[in-house]
C-alpha cells in the first residue's frame, strides 16, 4: 500500500485494568483496521475484560470510521470484553446523527474519567455470579438468625 | 481576496484527510460555527472517501459562494469512476454495495443545505453540496 509512512501507531495502555485506546488525528482505512486488529489481539493475549476507546482526539468521524469502531465494540464483546466509547464532542454527535449512524446500545461516556467509572461500576459476568453467590449466602445468613430470634 | 482552493486530487488515502482539513479551514474563514465547520468537514470526508473507495480517483473542489447576501461553502466532488447505477437506491439510508460500506450520500445531504447529484457510466459521478451561513 502506498504511503505507509503516514500510518500512526496507536499506543494502547492498560490502566486500572482497562485497555485504553486513544484515537487521534487523521485516520486512514488501514490504520483504523490496524487499531481494530490490535485491540482484538490485546484482548485475546491479556484476557482483559474492559476497554475504553477514546475518540476525543479524532479529527473527523465519518461513517466509515464510525462503522469500524462499532464493529470493534461488537467483536470485543464476542471476546468477552465490555467497551465504553469516550470523548464524543457535541458536533461529532450531531454529525453522526445526520449520517444516520446508530451506535445502538454501545456504552458511551463524555470523559475518559467517566468511562473508567462506568466500567469500574459495571461488574463482569464472573463478578456478578460471585456477587450472586455472596448475596445468596448473605440472605441465608440473614434468614437463619431471624428464625432463631423468632424461636426465642 | 480569494479563499477558494484549487481542486484537490483524491488519489491516495491521505488526500481524504487533506480535503477534510482544508474544508474546515475554509468553513472557519467564511464564519461557520464550530459545529457547522465539523459538519462540512464530515461531508467532505464522506465524499472524498467515496471517491477513494468506489472511483479510485477524482477531485474535490471547495469554494466560498455568495447567494445574495448569504455566504456559504460549496463542495464539488467529481470522479470518472463507474458511476452510480441507481441513484435513488444510493440515496437510501443503509444502502450498501456489499462490502459493508454505505455510500454515505444521504448523510452528506443532511449535513449540508443543498445537494445535487448526477451520475452516468461514461462521465462518472458529480456531487454538488452547499451549506449557507
Amino acid at each position: 500500500m502506498k504511503g505507509k509512512n503516514y500510518l500512526s501507531k496507536v499506543v494502547m495502555n492498560i490502566i486500572q485494568g482497562c485497555l485504553v485506546v486513544p484515537i487521534h488525528g487523521e485516520l486512514y482505512d488501514e490504520s483504523v483496521l490496524q487499531i481494530q486488529r490490535d485491540v482484538l489481539e490485546k484482548i485475546k493475549n491479556t484476557g482483559i475484560k474492559k476497554v475504553i476507546i477514546d475518540l476525543s482526539g479524532a479529527n473527523v468521524i465519518d461513517s466509515f470510521l464510525g462503522q469500524v469502531i462499532s464493529d470493534t465494540v461488537k467483536m470485543a464483546s464476542m471476546l468477552g470484553a465490555t467497551t465504553v466509547l469516550t470523548g464524543f464532542k457535541p458536533e461529532v454527535v450531531v454529525s453522526l446523527i445526520d449520517l444516520d449512524f446508530d451506535f445502538g446500545d454501545i456504552q458511551t461516556a463524555i470523559t475518559l474519567e467517566d468511562g473508567f467509572h462506568k466500567l469500574q461500576s459495571r461488574l463482569t459476568d464472573e463478578e456478578i455470579e460471585d456477587a450472586d453467590d455472596e448475596t445468596t449466602e448473605a440472605i441465608e445468613e440473614l434468614e437463619e438468625p431471624e428464625e432463631e430470634e423468632d424461636e426465642s | 481576496m480569494n479563499h477558494n482552493l484549487q481542486p484537490i486530487n483524491i488519489t491516495h488515502e491521505v488526500d481524504i484527510a487533506i480535503a477534510t482539513s482544508e474544508a474546515r479551514v475554509l468553513a472557519e474563514a467564511v464564519g461557520f460555527k464550530q459545529a457547522e465547520q465539523y459538519m462540512i468537514a464530515t461531508a467532505v470526508s464522506e465524499l472524498a472517501r467515496n471517491i477513494f473507495h468506489y472511483a479510485k480517483e477524482g477531485k474535490i473542489t471547495i469554494k466560498i459562494i455568495e447567494k445574495g447576501t448569504q455566504k456559504g461553502i460549496e463542495i464539488i466532488a467529481q470522479d470518472n469512476g463507474p458511476g452510480i447505477e441507481d441513484i435513488d437506491k444510493a440515496m437510501t439510508d443503509h444502502f450498501s454495495t456489499g462490502d459493508g460500506l454505505g455510500s454515505g450520500l444521504p448523510g452528506v445531504k443532511r449535513l449540508m443545505d443543498e445537494f445535487e447529484i448526477s451520475s452516468d457510466s461514461r462521465q462518472g459521478t458529480k456531487v454538488i453540496a452547499r451549506k449557507l451561513l
